[in-house]
C-alpha cells in the first residue's frame, strides 16, 4: 500500500464516522405498514398540520422489540399501526405514554381502547382468498367456513404465515379460539396444519403464491388483498360464515421520547381520528373505526361480512400463552414434514 | 501456532511487547474495540437467558433446566447441525473443485467462470426464493411445464441446503483459490520431477497443503449457515433451526430469555468447531512461500482430469446463470408469474424513486469493507506472527460476533449503544460497526491462511536489512496477502450491501437501506421491482469486484 492509498483509507475513516446521520426534522415514526402506506399517511399528516416526519419501516414485532431495547433513550416518538395485541403488550411493559386522542369518543363502541395508552385508528378484517383456477382443478367451491381449510383435499395446498411472526396469523389464532373455544380451536388448527405447505414470513409472498397457483388457499387482511387486486392478481376473496376477526390497527406515543417528539406524536393521534386523518388512512385500504364513516376506496365489500366481537384486550393478554400452546400442540404435535 | 521453522528467540510476552510497542498499541486498541463492539452487546443479550419471565418461578439454574427440557429446542438443535454440516460439505467441495480447476487446469473460459461463480455471494433471499419457486415450484417452468411433475414441493430441507450451499460457495471458492494461488509450486514441481504421478502430487502435496483453506472454508460456511435465518424462513418449509426459533421467540413471543437461550445454544457448535480447527492446525506447518524464485505454471493437462472438472464448473455456472437469469427475466416482466409480457417499467421506477437507499447502502458498504479488511488482516497478522498476551480475548470476541445471529447483534447494539457514554444510535457509525463486526472474521481467516504459507524468514530478512515493522507489513507482508485482501473486501462489501437482520434494528428514519427497500417491494407485491433492485445490486457488486481485481492486479505489477 503506498501513500495515496493510505490517505484514501484515512479519509474514509475520518469523515463520516465522526458525524452522526442527518437527524430527521420533526417526528420520528416506527411503522409496520407497507412503505407506500406509511409514506402516504405521513405525507397527508404533514399537508394538514405542517408537521414533517420520517419513518422506519419494519415488522410489527420488530417495532416492539426495538422500542423495548431503546426504552432508556427512545429514538422515535410515534408507533404507527400494527395490531392492538402488540400495543397491549407494549403498554404492560410501560413502553407507551398515555394520550387521550381528541377524537377518541367518535370511535365505534365495540372498537374503543380500554385505556389511553394506545388509540385504535383503523380495522382490517381477515378474509379467505383463493386461486379460482386451482379450485376449479380440485373441483372445489370457494371456502365458506374455517373448517373448509381442514379438508384433506387441500393437502399441501395452503400457505399461511406463522402466528409468532405475523399479525394475520396471530389474529386468526385468537379469532378461532374466540369462535370455537380453546380446545376445539386447537383441534381445527392441527387439521389445518396438516394441509399447510409452508409458513411464510412474508405476508406479501402469500398472495404471490396463490396468484401463481403454487397453492389454492390462504388468508390475509383485506388491505393486503386490495393491493393484490389492484396489481391485477387473479385471486378470489370470500369470508367465513362463522364470522371473522380483524386487526384493530392502533397507534401510540412512545414513552420517554424527547418532548418535541411526544408533542408531535400526540398531535398525530388527535389528527388521525379526524375525517381528514381517516380519509388518509382509507388510502391504505383499511376500514375506518369511526361510527358512520365509510371508506370510499375499497373494492372488497365487507358490508355483509359477519365480524365477531373480537376482544383485542383478551387477545393481547393471552397472546403469549396461545402461541406457546400453538407451538407445542400444533407445530410439534404434527410429525415433522 | 508454530508456523516458524526457526524457533523464536523471545519467549515471554513482555519481551514481545517491548520488541513491538507500536504493534502492541494497535493490538490493545483492537482488543478494546472488540470488547465494546462485539463482546459487550452479545453479552448484554445473553445474560437475559438466565432471567425469569413473570410467569416463571424459581432461580436461574432451575429455570434453565426447565427451558432446556423443551423438545422443540433439541429438534431445532439437531436440524441446525444437520443443515450446517450439509451446507459446509457441499459448499466447500464445490468451492474447492472450482478453485482447483481455476488454478491448476487450462480450462477454457476461466474469466467468465470466475465472475459467475462469485454471483451467489449476492443473494437477496426473497428474490432467489421467488426464482426457485417460479422454476421448481408446483407451477414451476421446469418442474411442471418441462418435466410435467405436478405437486413438486420446493419447500423444505433439500431446497434450503441447495440455496445455502449456493450462497456460501463463493466464500469457500475465494478462500481456497487464494490458498492455491499463493501456494509456492516448487513442492509440486519437485514431486513431479521425482516422477510422482499427477494423482500422487495432488493427494500427497497439493491437497494436504490446501487443507487449512479447506477447513477454514468449511468452518466459515458452517457458522454462517447455522446463523442464517432469512433462507430458512423463506424456503425452509417446516424445517426449524435455532436461528429461526431464536428470532420467533425474540420478536414473536416476546420471550427474550428463551430467545437469548436459543441464541447461546447456537454459539456452542460454532465455538466448538473453531476450537477443534485451531487445535488441529497448531500442530502443523504449511509454509510454502519462502521467497525463492518460482514459476507458477499450469501442470494438469490430462484430458480425463480436465474435462470432468471443466464439466463440473460449467454445470455449476449453468445453474447460477439459470437462477440469476430468472431474476433478470422477472425484473423485465410486467407481473411475474401472472402477466409475463415484457416491460421495463420496474427499472424506470427503480431509477426514478429508488436511488437514495442504494446510495446509502453503497456509502456504508464502501466504508465498512476497507475497515473490515484492514482490521481482519491486522488481527490475522498479530495472531499468527506476534502472540501477545491476551490475544485469546480478541479471538473470542471476533468469533462470537461472527457466530451470533444478526438479530442478537442488532438488539445488543441498541441496548448497549443507546445511552451515554456510548450513545451511537441514529448514527452511521453504529451500522458500519455492525457490518464490520459481522464480517471481520472472513478477513481474519483468509489472512491467517495466507500468512501460514509465508515463511517468517522473509519478514526476518527485511528486518535484518533495517526495515521498520510498519514497512515490513506494507512492503513485504501485505503484498503477499493480496488474495486475502480480495476475499475479505469482496465479502464485507457485498455483506455490507445485503445484510438485513442486524441492521433492521439500527436503521434510522433518514437512512433507508436497499435491502429494506427490496423487502418492502416484496411486501407490496412488486416482485418485478424487487427483482429489478436485485439486478442493479448484482451489477454494482460485480463491477466493484472487477475494479478491485484490476486494482490489486495493478499493485502486483508495480511492485
Amino acid at each position: 500500500m503506498n501513500k495515496s492509498h493510505a490517505m484514501i483509507f484515512s479519509a474514509f475513516l475520518a469523515s463520516p464516522l465522526a458525524a452522526p446521520m442527518a437527524q430527521a426534522q420533526g417526528l420520528n415514526v416506527y411503522c409496520p405498514m407497507s412503505e407506500d402506506d406509511c409514506s402516504s399517511v405521513l405525507k397527508a399528516f404533514e399537508a394538514d398540520t405542517g408537521t414533517s416526519s420520517a419513518f422506519v419501516r419494519m415488522g410489527a414485532g420488530e417495532v416492539l422489540a426495538r422500542v423495548r431495547a431503546e426504552k432508556d433513550n427512545p429514538q422515535a416518538g410515534l408507533w404507527l399501526a400494527g395490531t392492538a395485541d402488540l400495543f397491549i403488550q407494549g403498554a404492560s411493559e410501560g413502553l407507551l405514554a398515555p394520550h387521550a386522542s381528541s377524537g377518541a369518543d367518535r370511535i365505534k363502541p365495540g372498537l374503543k381502547s380500554p385505556d389511553t395508552t394506545w388509540t385504535p385508528i383503523a380495522i382490517s378484517p381477515i378474509a379467505f382468498f383463493y386461486s379460482p383456477e386451482y379450485l376449479e382443478e380440485l373441483g372445489k367451491a370457494p371456502p365458506q367456513s374455517w373448517e373448509d381449510y381442514a379438508d384433506p383435499a387441500y393437502k399441501d395446498a395452503i400457505v399461511l404465515t406463522h402466528p409468532a411472526s405475523s399479525g394475520t396469523a396471530s389474529v386468526v389464532l385468537a379469532t378461532l379460539v374466540q369462535i370455537y373455544g380453546e380446545d376445539k380451536a386447537f383441534d381445527l388448527l392441527k387439521k389445518i396444519d396438516a394441509n399447510v405447505l409452508q409458513y411464510s414470513r412474508s405476508a406479501g409472498a402469500l398472495a404471490q403464491m396463490v396468484a401463481t397457483k403454487e397453492v389454492a388457499l390462504s388468508m390475509s387482511f383485506t388491505h393486503g388483498l386490495e393491493v393484490a387486486i389492484e396489481r391485477g392478481f387473479p385471486i378470489g376473496v370470500s369470508f367465513p360464515v362463522e364470522g371473522t376477526g380483524y386487526e384493530l390497527n392502533s397507534a401510540a406515543v412512545i414513552a420517554n421520547a424527547p418532548a418535541d417528539q411526544t408533542e408531535a406524536a400526540k398531535a398525530f393521534l388527535d389528527w388521525v381520528l379526524t375525517d381528514a386523518g381517516q380519509k388518509a388512512l382509507g388510502k391504505t385500504h383499511r376500514e375506518s373505526v369511526i361510527e358512520g364513516f365509510v371508506n370510499p376506496d375499497l373494492k372488497i365489500s365487507t358490508a355483509d361480512v359477519k365480524l365477531i366481537e373480537y376482544d383485542a384486550k383478551w387477545a393481547g393478554e393471552n397472546r403469549a400463552r396461545l402461541l406457546q400452546r400453538y407451538e407445542s400442540d400444533v407445530r410439534n404435535g404434527a410429525d415433522a414434514k | 501456532m508454530t508456523t516458524a521453522p526457526i524457533p523464536r528467540p523471545f519467549s515471554t510476552g513482555l519481551r514481545r511487547i517491548a520488541a513491538d510497542p507500536w504493534l502492541f498499541g494497535i493490538f490493545m486498541v483492537l482488543s478494546l474495540l472488540t470488547v465494546i463492539f462485539a463482546i459487550l452487546p452479545i453479552a448484554s443479550v445473553l445474560v437475559q437467558a438466565l432471567r425469569a419471565t413473570p410467569t416463571e418461578t424459581g432461580s436461574g439454574l432451575g429455570i434453565l433446566i426447565e427451558r432446556l427440557s423443551a423438545p422443540l429446542i433439541w429438534r431445532a438443535f439437531g436440524n441446525t447441525l444437520l443443515l450446517g454440516a450439509s451446507s459446509a460439505l457441499i459448499s466447500t467441495l464445490t468451492g474447492f473443485l472450482l478453485a482447483f480447476a481455476m488454478t491448476r487446469t487450462p480450462m477454457r473460459g476461466k474469466r467468465t467462470v470466475h465472475m459467475i461463480a462469485l454471483l451467489p455471494v449476492i443473494s437477496p433471499p426473497f428474490v432467489i426464493a421467488l426464482a426457485m419457486i417460479l422454476l421448481f415450484g408446483r407451477s414451476g417452468l421446469i418442474t411442471r411445464e418441462l418435466l410435467g411433475i405436478r405437486g413438486a414441493n420446493v419447500y423444505g430441507f433439500h431446497s434450503l441446503v441447495f440455496i445455502q450451499s449456493l450462497a456460501f460457495t463463493p466464500l469457500a471458492y475465494l478462500n481456497i483459490r487464494g490458498m492455491l494461488q499463493s501456494m509456492d509450486s516448487a513442492l509440486e514441481d519437485a514431486a513431479a520431477t521425482l516422477r510422482a504421478s499427477q494423482w500422487t502430487v495432488f493427494r500427497r502435496v497439493t491437497l494436504p497443503l490446501a487443507l487449512p483453506g479447506i477447513f477454514s472454508s468449511a468452518l466459515l460456511v458452517f457458522v454462517k449457515s447455522i446463523e442464517d435465518f432469512g433462507n430458512p424462513l423463506v424456503i425452509g418449509g417446516s424445517f426449524n433451526t435455532l436461528a429461526v426459533e431464536a428470532y420467533s421467540q425474540l420478536i414473536g413471543y416476546f420471550n427474550v430469555p428463551m430467545g437469548a437461550l436459543l441464541a447461546s445454544l447456537l454459539l456452542v457448535p460454532s465455538l466448538l468447531a473453531f476450537m477443534i480447527h485451531r487445535h488441529w492446525l497448531a500442530k502443523r506447518s504449511y509454509v510454502t512461500v519462502t521467497g525463492k524464485p518460482t514459476a507458477q505454471e499450469i501442470r494438469l493437462t490430462a484430458r480425463r482430469v480436465v474435462w470432468p472438472l471443466a464439466a463440473f464448473c460449467y454445470l455449476y455456472v449453468g445453474l447460477v446463470v439459470l437462477l440469476y437469469g430468472t431474476v433478470v427475466w422477472v425484473s423485465l416482466t410486467k407481473i411475474p408469474g401472472i402477466d409475463w409480457s415484457f416491460s421495463t417499467e420496474h427499472y424506470v421506477r427503480a431509477f426514478t424513486d429508488g436511488l437514495a437507499p442504494l446510495g446509502n447502502s453503497l456509502t456504508i458498504a464502501l466504508i465498512a469493507a476497507p475497515v473490515a479488511t484492514l482490521a481482519g488482516l491486522v488481527i490475522a497478522y498479530i495472531q499468527t506472527r506476534r502472540r501477545f498476551p491476551g490475544a485469546a480475548l480478541l479471538r473470542l470476541g471476533t468469533l462470537l460476533s461472527f457466530a451470533a445471529p444478526g438479530t442478537i447483534i442488532g438488539i445488543g447494539y441498541v441496548s448497549v449503544f443507546n445511552t451515554a457514554p456510548l450513545l451511537l444510535t441514529g448514527t452511521i457509525t453504529i451500522i458500519i460497526a455492525a457490518i464490520v463486526v459481522k464480517t471481520v472474521q472472513v478477513g481474519i481467516e483468509a489472512g491467517t491462511n495466507q500468512l501460514r504459507q509465508i515463511d517468517p524468514a522473509i519478514e526476518e530478512a527485511a528486518m535484518i536489512l533495517g526495515a521498520s515493522n510498519g514497512r515490513i507489513f506494507r512492503r513485504v507482508t501485505a503484498p503477499l496477502l493480496r488474495p486475502a485482501i480480495f476475499t475479505a473486501m469482496a465479502y464485507s462489501f457485498t455483506r455490507g450491501l445485503t445484510t438485513l437482520s442486524a441492521i433492521i434494528f439500527l436503521v434510522s428514519a433518514n437512512w433507508t437501506l436497499i435491502t429494506v427497500t427490496i423487502l418492502n417491494q416484496v411486501e407490496t407485491l412488486r416482485m418485478g421491482l424487487a427483482a429489478a433492485y436485485s439486478v442493479i445490486l448484482i451489477v454494482i457488486v460485480l463491477s466493484a469486484l472487477a475494479l478491485l481485481q484490476v486494482a490489486l492486479g495493478r499493485g502486483a505489477k508495480q511492485r
